[in-house]
């Protein structure tokens, strides 16, 4: 099965024949082969470049386990296998720090229930991604409705919450979902995020200079900013072009270094990363209060990090006992008087 | 020979002379033993239409005659058409002909070298004849590679073979204190930017780099479609592979794994790009973990060395991280986080890109100027 290959992107025969079949009429002749003590481990549907990763761990389990990795057309992937593959698929989640949601169900005991879940996925699009398009749509995209704006506050124990920066954000669910198809391919998405990160900073009457955060793209023509000293949130990816910090600073950008995460700190040199970047932003998960990203974090001055994505009172709680000043996320916004508060739009 | 082909030496009536890697071979034996020789580099490149007059060929001939007898001196011809004489200090008729040489072509008298002290200007002579011609320069403004180019050059790849832009080259490992050289594997690339070139020429690939990746991703599949084929998953042996995370997760890449077997996959090193693990940390540890589960070994493929510095190779569970030999990799230094043992030095086809990479402690070394 082969569900990963980009639509437009030649599938082999098999792959056409696989895909035209009914997910549901597959499952069942594979459940008719199996032998007792077998289990399916469902893992919800997820980001395509997510999606990937958990695609792989699960082929990895299912090796050990003679298993099976199916994807459902809603983008749910499935690993079927003697009932130790399913526990080694955890176990590798943990390992690389994925968290994701899943149900498992007992074979053949709970196959009834397997077949009626697979019998109520949407049927799959097998429209072709209409790529030639993709250019042409991207200019035509209404900006407004893929942007969000979002403020950073700083916070501090003893003083009143206070707008530090102003940020627009390109949602990417938002925008995979205005694309349609190609929206389904993590690196055709990565390029639409470019365009329209471009276009943005082209736009008349953007807020700019210090105060505001701004989008950017990961590699390519770096535009001009709106004004010199505006924050340009890069994408880490874009650190491995050499010039790059040199071509930021040339068109007038401060960086902030954007994808930092508790994956990306297991994976990082937190010291390295570049030190003309005055800020740093860092997604918040549970999983970053684990001993590897804390540790890792002791490298870095609190003072660059903006904790992003705090969703309650323990992100909230966790930045401030590390020293760090800028928060955003749903939990921050809320902290605003309602008339600073700058609607999530 | 034909009065408008190119001066090559065999159009001038030399008889066989050696390839640039042969001579960079014996330039890198004889600083390693440290060993004196003389080196009589002759630039005709340059000049080259002036040399196609049959009467300089005589003259050119009768100056490197007394040279080609056997044991007096090994002449190397470069790609550029320059000439390289190589024999052991004071040697009469490499003198000679020198002076012959001197008086002959006046507009680039022959440079005298002396080895091991100035086998960087040897080296960087052979740089300069092997250095590529400049690439085509993308249009002003650098004009991406459009998503619709993208979709006709995905309908015609289908079928096209890759073998013309399929480069493989040993990675030898080379001691400093001037022992056996040792070919370890052979890595097997696609020239992307040859392809990109003639694939859409005139569009920038790095104006537009997650169409550069997908694109990528389609060519990585094509080639991995290629080697799992049995007959060719059996010849492949100690190899190195350089892959997309893209191409991990393939249909294509499954098949290959299938027809290695254990002991393919044993001596198969499969090359990550850095890049990747930046724009996406989780697909890239779970690509480590099942190939590493698999029994490959892995290399980080870093583009400099400041990325090499954020990524250490005990945080992504790789081998080797193979870094390509600039001259700001020389200024920065290898990083400290990077133990020396653990890097692959390409592109040492650059003059002194060996003397640094054995002054910085490395050992294993590709590019052109190799073999095995």
């Amino acid at each position: 099965m082969t569900v990963t290959l980009p639509p437009a992107a030649l599938p082999p025969a098999a792959w056409r024949r696989d895909a035209a079949a009914p997910f549901a009429a597959r499952l069942r002749r594979l459940l008719a082969g199996g032998g007792a003590g077998q289990a399916a481990l469902r893992l919800a549907p997820a980001a395509p470049r997510r999606r990937r990763a958990l695609r792989l761990l699960l082929e990895e389990a299912a090796r050990e386990g003679r298993g099976e990795v199916l994807e459902a057309p809603g983008g749910a992937l499935l690993l079927l296998g003697e009932a130790g593959a399913a526990a080694r698929a955890r176990a590798l989640l943990d390992e690389v720090g994925l968290d994701a949601a899943g149900a498992l169900w007992r074979l053949p005991e709970e196959a009834p229930a397997l077949l009626a879940w697979a019998e109520a996925a949407p049927p799959p699009d097998l429209a072709a991604a209409p790529l030639a398009g993709l250019d042409a749509a991207l200019q035509r995209l209404p900006l407004p409705r893929l942007l969000r704006r979002r403020a950073v506050l700083r916070l501090g124990p003893g003083r009143p919450p206070r707008v530090a920066l102003r940020r627009l954000v390109l949602s990417r669910a938002a925008l995979a979902a205005a694309l349609g198809s190609p929206g389904e391919d993590p690196d055709l998405l990565d390029h639409a995020a470019d365009t329209l990160a471009r276009r943005l900073a082209a736009a008349p009457s953007l807020p700019a200079g210090p105060g505001t955060l701004l989008p950017l793209p990961r590699g390519g023509t770096v535009p001009p900013a709106p004004a010199e000293g505006t924050l340009g949130a890069l994408p880490l990816e874009a650190l491995a072009a050499p010039d790059m910090p040199a071509r930021l600073a040339a068109a007038g950008w401060t960086p902030a270094i954007e994808g930092l995460d508790a994956v990306a700190l297991r994976l990082l040199s937190p010291a390295a990363l570049p030190e003309g970047a005055p800020l740093l932003l860092l997604r918040w998960s549970p999983a970053l209060a684990d001993r590897g990203p804390v540790q890792a974090l002791r490298a870095l001055d609190p003072g660059r990090l903006v904790l992003l994505g705090c969703g309650g009172a323990e992100a909230i709680a966790w930045g401030l006992a590390r020293g760090i000043g800028l928060f955003a996320g749903p939990a921050v916004e809320a902290l605003l008087p309602p008339g600073e508060a700058e609607g999530a739009a | 020979m034909s009065a408008l082909g190119p001066a090559t030496p065999e159009a001038v009536g030399l008889p066989r002379a050696e390839d640039a890697a042969a001579l960079a071979a014996l330039v890198r034996e004889t600083v390693a033993a440290g060993l004196e020789r003389e080196a009589l580099h002759l630039r005709l490149g340059p000049l080259a239409p002036w040399l196609r007059r049959a009467h300089h060929h005589r003259l050119l001939r009768e100056a490197l005659a007394p040279l080609e007898r056997p044991h007096r001196a090994r002449v190397f011809a470069l790609p550029n058409g320059d000439l390289v004489a190589l024999a052991p200090p004071g040697n009469a008729h490499l003198r000679a002909a020198a002076e012959t040489l001197g008086a002959l072509l006046p507009e680039a008298p022959p440079a005298l070298l002396r080895l091991p002290r100035q086998a960087a200007a040897l080296l960087a002579a052979l740089e300069a004849a092997l250095a590529p011609a400049p690439a085509p320069e993308p249009p002003a403004g650098g004009a991406g590679a459009g998503a619709a180019d993208l979709a006709a050059l995905e309908r015609t790849l289908g079928t096209a073979s890759l073998a013309a832009f399929l480069r493989c080259r040993p990675v030898l490992h080379l001691p400093p204190e001037g022992g056996v050289s040792e070919p370890r594997w052979t890595e097997w690339r696609l020239a992307l930017p040859e392809l990109w070139a003639a694939l859409l020429p005139g569009l920038d690939p790095a104006a537009s780099p997650g169409l550069a990746r997908r694109l990528r991703g389609v060519l990585d599949r094509r080639l991995l479609a290629e080697l799992a084929r049995p007959e060719e998953a059996r010849r492949l042996g100690a190899a190195g592979l350089s892959l997309g995370l893209a191409a991990i997760a393939s249909p294509e890449f499954r098949r290959l794994d299938a027809a290695l077997g254990r002991e393919g996959r044993a001596a198969l090193r499969l090359g990550l790009p850095a890049a990747e693990a930046l724009a996406d940390p989780e697909g890239f540890l779970a690509a480590a973990a099942l190939c590493r589960g698999r029994g490959y070994r892995l290399v980080l493929e870093a583009e400099g060395p400041a990325v090499a510095a954020l990524l250490a190779p005990e945080r992504l569970g790789v081998e080797a991280v193979r870094l390509p030999f600039s001259p700001a990799l020389a200024a920065a230094g290898l990083p400290p986080s990077l133990p020396p043992g653990r890097v692959v030095l390409a592109g040492v086809d650059r003059a002194g890109g060996i003397g640094w990479g054995w002054e910085a402690g490395i050992t294993l070394f590709e590019g052109r100027l190799l073999r095995g």
